[in-house]
């Protein structure tokens, strides 16, 4: 009995490379990138970030109301906390192409707060420091090349919120959590940025950029234990979403 | 070269101007915080409750309602309260905001049932080895309810319990007999008396 032979779906590409050879394929799809000359940039520099993580600014506030109560009750004196708003950080990435490019990069970026005294021999102290690293896939097109960037990044960040308290027993609704814990968390990061460039020597330029960072972790654990720092009974969510305001160095390394 | 300038500028003003946004963008809804003044003690226990440390960033605090856990409530950012029973009492205080957002929190009063008041009567003179002598415990009171436990000690190693107990004892001295009363609440007092028994340590059969 004769067999018939199945009919099976054959690609464009796989047409294409059958009959040009797998060699001339490969000049094919990688020629955009040859006609750009494919420049390698490596850029870098410090941003000042702005976020309000609205977990740490309840607690910092409600901290705040129970030193108030503190101070008028054993006549201290003991600074309030300020808010945690941002800090300063860096980026660096670096990206093949132009004017559209892929890249990868990471953001480094801390930020602290707290404040000690006593009340007689009662100590009081409230450290937090705040920890964030991502690694990110980056792209970005030039509408003026050069000059003028659009981008935008997708990757995973992890964050680390160390917590250090010495705190006395109030009579009061809230009162932070005495010891010392590290809580630890992941998330997606995304962001989008718009750089204006300035070149200052050749293939040396200095940027100015603002961008937006979306950085939501549901939860930051400590082991197995949730972070609540409002004390709520509910675990707290660390959102270190926001705009940030940076310097870029680039450097560019036609290929 | 005024393009870029213009261009530089634009991205200046932007981020600066939504960085300075950025806290706004997030409404928070108030924050109840309280303090009890005591937060223990016996009752009757009167407790101010002091809730003008709750604050909400942005807004006026509009309204605080009070739950005392005791199927009571009150209005108002200083209240107080009396605790007339003992147990252990939430308070919890909601406070809402001029944008309509809300919180709670809770705390807690621990108020201890007031002692019972335990007496007995004692023979007004002093008794003889081996004569019997009734303790009568009928005059003792709680204010938390009937006694349920009249317990004796009668300073000569023996005990017994019940309301009204009989006891003789075989030799003279002076006996501090103790009666312990359990409430129906469970709290407990204690009281001492001495009985002068008349009669030598030798005395008896």
């Amino acid at each position: 009995m004769e067999r018939k032979p199945k009919a099976t779906k054959v690609s464009p590409l796989l047409l294409w490379g059958r009959a040009l050879g797998k060699k001339a394929l490969a000049l094919v799809l990688l020629f955009p990138f040859a006609a750009w000359a494919i420049p390698l940039g490596v850029e870098s520099g410090p941003h000042f970030f702005r976020t309000y993580p609205p977990a740490i600014s309840s607690f910092v506030q409600l901290t705040n109301q129970a030193i108030l109560y503190g101070n008028s009750t054993f006549f201290g004196d003991i600074p309030l906390i300020p808010l945690m708003s941002g800090g300063l950080g860096v980026r660096m990435a670096e990206t093949l192409g132009e004017p559209f490019a892929l890249g990868l990069g990471f953001s480094l970026l801390s930020m602290e707060t707290g404040t000690s005294g006593a009340w007689g021999a009662q100590e009081v102290a409230v450290g937090l420091s705040l920890s964030y690293a991502d690694l990110h896939l980056l792209f970005h097109f030039s509408p003026v090349p050069g000059l003028l960037f659009l981008g935008a990044s997708l990757g995973f960040a992890w964050a680390n919120l160390s917590y250090r308290v010495e705190f006395p027993d109030l009579p009061l609704s809230f009162v932070p959590a005495r010891g010392e814990v590290l809580f630890s968390g992941r998330t997606f990061v995304a962001a989008a940025f718009l750089r204006a460039a300035w070149p200052i020597l050749p293939n040396l330029s200095l940027g100015l950029e603002g961008g937006f960072r979306f950085a939501l972790f549901p939860g930051l654990f400590s082991g197995e234990v949730p972070m609540d720092l409002n004390r709520d009974g509910r675990p707290d969510s660390l959102d270190l979403s926001g705009f940030w305001l940076g310097l870029t160095l680039r450097v560019e390394f036609p290929l | 070269m005024r393009a870029r300038f213009l261009v530089l500028a634009g991205v200046v003003v932007a981020a600066l101007a939504l960085s300075g946004c950025v806290g706004k963008f997030s409404v928070r809804a108030p924050e109840a915080i309280f303090s009890l003044r005591p937060t223990e003690g016996v009752a009757p226990l009167t407790v101010v409750c002091d809730g003008s440390l709750s604050f909400s960033e942005g807004a006026r605090i509009s309204e605080y309602i009070w739950d005392f856990g005791d199927g009571t409530r009150a209005f108002g950012p200083i209240v107080s309260h009396t605790y007339r029973r003992g147990g252990t009492y939430r308070v919890t205080l909601t406070v809402y905001d001029e944008r309509g957002m809300q919180s709670s929190r809770q705390a807690q009063v621990v108020v201890r049932f007031p002692p019972p008041e335990p007496d007995f009567t004692v023979p007004p003179i002093p008794v003889g080895t081996y004569e019997v002598i009734t303790f009568d415990a009928s005059a003792s009171r709680s204010p938390n309810g009937p006694i349920v436990r009249y317990m004796w000690a009668f300073g000569d190693g023996t005990s017994a319990e019940g309301v009204r107990v009989e006891k003789s004892y075989r030799y003279g001295g002076a006996y501090p007999v103790t009666l312990s009363v359990v409430d129906e609440v469970g709290a407990v007092a204690s009281i001492t008396k001495v009985v002068q028994v008349l009669g030598g340590p030798s005395c008896g059969y």
